[in-house]
């Protein structure tokens, strides 16, 4: 074999092992991020087996909040509906609803402020505990998870990752983002204290 | 506070002057009645090892006895001040140390027996391979809720070097406890940032001697001086919020003095590791006058530093950043 031929050979035996290289550690990255996403998927089961009770309670007390007690419950049924976590789509469909159920419980626990025997309860007191610890985990796992996909988003959007990841059909996925665009606007503080002028 | 109370700074509250006046001073003027005749028994034991090193050494003796005596005077002038050093040493500790931490509810001991040493050596904080080990000082009790054990330590290696041994310090300062409010299962390790050929090499994934996964977070300050790594990666940001590297950053700056910090979370402990120089409650010098306030106060200073971390780090909130 010629000189040329071997220096041809090694360059191409080069590139397919780093081709390989690279496309080991985009699996890598993809499946930290699929084991983001399944810590997720626990803490938010924790959120929805807590729910059920939560309600419980409050329609003790809240009987004039039925419709909103309804749309808790039809949340917590829409963020329960299986997904393909290989599905990017229906990876972020799964999120934006776990992400308006927690915003229906925030108007929930918000409503019952309204009710001084509610707020009072020992049971309830105990259930919002539980509640704050799991949102802490939820939090947790968030970040965790952004972090993966940030890690594996870099890498297939990024050339020449981008080409292996499209042979190997590895795709981006979503970010868990904040459920409220509401909650980036400014805060007034004349909302709060309207007397001031 | 009474005008009197302010004039205690850092942790001491209301009552603290009442408690001085009644308790502490007394055992002070006592100590340093027993303080002057002490001294000059130090200053003879040294005037007496003096006298010993001027027979060795500028005297002509043929028969050997007189170089005999010489080194018998060193040694008992050596031996005699040591042992009236430490005497007073402790009386000082158990004159001020020990009611101070009385008066906030905690309990003192000058030679504690019960050090967890092993926990901290298992934690990844202190290193395994020690001979000696020498503790003191211990403060263990409840500070604001929060339940609290610390105490000081050194640990001694024997190295052999062909025919001879010498010993080194593999570790100076301060180990302590707290019970950490938040509930967990797994191993959080912080540990610092080397950075360099070090750093290089636990980012390329090798980790001499920690469990779990390295877990890079969101605040890049906190990662140029810690690395984490921990068991669960979902706990270890539970533990480690925003709000808390933060606070974990307020830590490095509170210890003014050069010092490291390492920290481990486990079995619902938070245990931290502060390699320092520096001797804490000591009382002070024992050839100046102890029965002055300024010894008081720098004691409150030196026991608010290590209770602070209580505060520092925001130990008694349950559910929060």
């Amino acid at each position: 074999m010629s000189f040329g031929s071997m220096f041809i050979l090694v360059i191409v035996l080069l590139i397919l092992l780093v081709g390989y290289a690279w496309y080991v550690n985009l699996i890598k990255r993809r499946n930290r991020a699929r084991e983001a996403l399944s810590s997720i998927d626990v803490q938010l089961k924790k959120r929805h087996d807590l729910l059920p009770n939560a309600l419980k309670l409050a329609r003790q007390f809240m009987t004039h909040e039925r419709e909103l007690m309804q749309e808790v419950i039809r949340l917590r049924g829409q963020a329960q509906q299986p997904y393909d976590p290989n599905q990017a789509d229906q990876v972020r469909q799964h999120l934006q609803a776990e992400g308006q159920l927690q915003m229906g419980l925030r108007r929930l626990f918000a409503v019952a402020e309204n009710y001084p025997e509610l707020r009072s309860s020992d049971t309830i007191i105990e259930a919002q505990r539980a509640f704050n610890e799991v949102e802490g985990h939820i939090a947790a796992a968030r970040r965790f998870y952004n972090a993966s996909v940030t890690r594996l988003n870099n890498a297939v959007e990024i050339f020449p990752g981008s080409l292996i990841a499209s042979l190997v059909g590895v795709q981006s996925m979503p970010f868990f983002e904040l459920e409220d665009p509401a909650l980036r606007q400014p805060v007034n503080v004349d909302d709060y204290f309207p007397d001031r002028h | 506070m009474s005008d009197s109370d302010d004039q205690w700074a850092g942790l001491a509250t209301d009552g603290f002057s009442t408690f001085y006046e009644q308790t502490i001073k007394p055992a002070l003027v006592q100590f340093e009645r027993n303080r002057a005749r002490d001294i000059r028994l130090v200053y003879a034991a040294w005037a007496i090892a003096g006298l010993g090193l001027v027979i060795m050494f500028f005297t002509d003796d043929d028969q050997g006895w007189l170089t005999m005596l010489g080194m018998a005077l060193v040694m008992l002038g050596l031996i005699t001040q040591h042992g009236v050093r430490r005497r007073m040493n402790r009386a000082l500790k158990e004159s001020l140390v020990a009611p101070v931490c009385q008066y906030f509810g905690l309990d003192y001991h000058q030679r504690p027996t019960a050090v967890p040493i092993r926990r901290f050596v298992q934690a990844g904080l202190l290193p395994a391979s020690y001979d000696q080990s020498r503790a003191e000082d211990q403060i263990s009790g409840e500070y604001r809720g929060v339940a609290i054990n610390l105490c000081e330590l050194t640990l001694q290696q024997t190295i052999e070097d062909k025919d001879r041994s010498s010993t080194q310090v593999v570790f100076q300062g301060m180990i302590l406890t707290y019970r950490f409010p938040k509930p967990f299962t797994g191993e959080t390790r912080v540990v610092p940032n080397r950075g360099g050929l070090f750093g290089w090499a636990s980012r390329s994934g090798y980790r001499p001697r920690h469990p779990g996964d390295r877990v890079y977070l969101e605040d890049p300050v906190f990662e140029e001086h810690f690395n984490v790594y921990a068991t669960d990666q979902v706990e270890a940001r539970y533990l480690l919020t925003p709000r808390f590297m933060e606070r974990l950053m307020d830590l490095s700056r509170h210890f003014s003095e050069s010092s490291t910090q390492s920290l481990a979370f486990t079995e619902n402990d938070l245990l931290i590791c502060l390699r320092s120089g520096k001797d804490r409650f000591e009382g002070g010098s024992l050839l100046q006058q102890v029965s002055h306030r300024e010894r008081v106060q720098e004691l409150l200073g030196e026991l608010e530093q290590v209770l602070g971390i209580v505060d520092v780090l925001d130990l008694t909130n349950q559910t929060r950043a």
